[in-house]
């Protein structure tokens, strides 16, 4: 069993989640341990703080991921079993991973898209009634690194920030939208509710800061440049989403400006899905 | 969304004369299907015009006429075209 806290029991779930990882069938002993381990920690929900202190130390990604998938099972099976003080560390540690751990996370494709189902998860069960700052939060961090002075980092780092930063912001989004808002047919009643209770909350309060946030990416960027491609593709993508269930007035100047650049083939298939959206919005 | 709002914004958006423009210019396949879903969807639009003409005759539809004949011309002209590209 792991040593609570200690960098040896780190790097003992580093090992068995690289073995497990890469070869599951070549050891059902540590298949079991890495079992165990996730069953201590169910167990034992106030320990999710150490497997965030494991999240932000650990360099190794299968480590990430699996702790990443952990904390999202611990999240969807426990969230009301957590003590409310508990809770407040838990918002804590996600958006200081956001903050903090960004290049980390993304790094690989696998482990954003695991952050971001975490990220979502617990604001399905969070948003709004007890964290109603969960999407304005990242927003800032974003809006933060675009519009403040790092006197003391270069010009390159901070542009790179601002990329992966906006990229994690989108990837948020089209999770949340994945997760969220598209109606499966195996959702329960309560993650239907859920839906309803989180959309009309963001349109009260910040789908026009989700909107601004987009819409500058998209004007401000130029998707003939590499890192920006995918940014402003998802943000057209986003805004596609979002014409479903919100005022088509708030698009109107934004639809415009699209619409002019149809004929880009870098974003075509994009804005094409936006003009699909208006067609079949309330449909 | 009710149908004879839809129909003002796409008059007002020009959707129609786009689709026109970007089938006359070279498309990569995936802007051929979103092209496919578009003329798919603007289909529902015309299903849907057409029940709500026939159970609102005497409303006040004379703006909204134009646009529905409008828009089953050229659905018809750009559906024709299409295919012929397919």
């Amino acid at each position: 069993m792991l040593n609570n806290g200690t960098n040896e029991s780190l790097s003992e779930l580093e090992k068995i989640t690289e073995i497990i990882f890469k070869n599951p069938n070549s050891n059902p002993e540590l298949v079991k341990k890495a079992e165990l381990i996730a069953k201590m920690y169910e167990d034992n929900i106030s320990l999710f703080t150490q497997l965030f202190e494991f999240l932000i130390n650990t360099h190794v990604e299968t480590c990430q991921f699996w702790i990443l998938q952990l904390l999202i099972k611990i999240t969807n099976e426990n969230y009301f079993n957590i003590p409310d003080e508990d809770k407040v560390k838990f918002r804590s540690a996600l958006i200081f991973t956001y903050d903090n751990c960004i290049e980390k996370i993304m790094n690989k494709q696998y482990i954003y898209s695991k952050y971001c189902v975490l990220y979502i998860t617990w604001l399905k069960f969070d948003y709004p009634e007890q964290w109603n700052e969960a999407f304005k939060v990242i927003i800032n961090c974003t809006n933060s690194t675009t519009n403040s002075n790092h006197k003391f980092l270069k010009l390159s780092k901070i542009k790179y920030l601002i990329i992966i930063l906006l990229d994690l912001l989108t990837e948020i989004l089209l999770t949340f939208n994945e997760e969220i808002v598209v109606i499966r047919n195996n959702m329960s009643d309560y993650d239907i509710t859920r839906s309803n209770i989180i959309k009309d909350f963001m349109r009260e309060n910040c789908i026009k800061n989700v909107l601004e946030i987009l819409i500058s990416s998209i004007l401000q960027n130029s998707s003939e440049q590499k890192h920006y491609k995918k940014i402003i593709s998802n943000s057209i993508k986003i805004i596609s989403q979002l014409i479903d269930w919100n005022d088509l007035s708030l698009f109107s100047q934004f639809i415009s400006i699209i619409i002019e650049n149809v004929s880009n083939q870098n974003l075509q298939s994009e804005i094409l899905i936006v003009l699909n959206a208006i067609i079949n919005k309330g449909n | 969304m009710e149908i004879i709002p839809k129909l003002e914004i796409i008059k007002s958006l020009n959707i129609i004369q786009i689709i026109n423009d970007l089938l006359n210019s070279n498309l990569s396949e995936i802007a051929l299907f979103n092209l496919s879903d578009i003329l798919n969807s603007l289909g529902n639009c015309l299903t849907e015009s057409q029940l709500y003409f026939k159970d609102n005759k005497d409303n006040k539809l004379q703006n909204s006429d134009d646009i529905y004949v409008r828009i089953v011309n050229n659905i018809n002209v750009n559906i024709i075209m299409f295919r012929s590209i397919l």
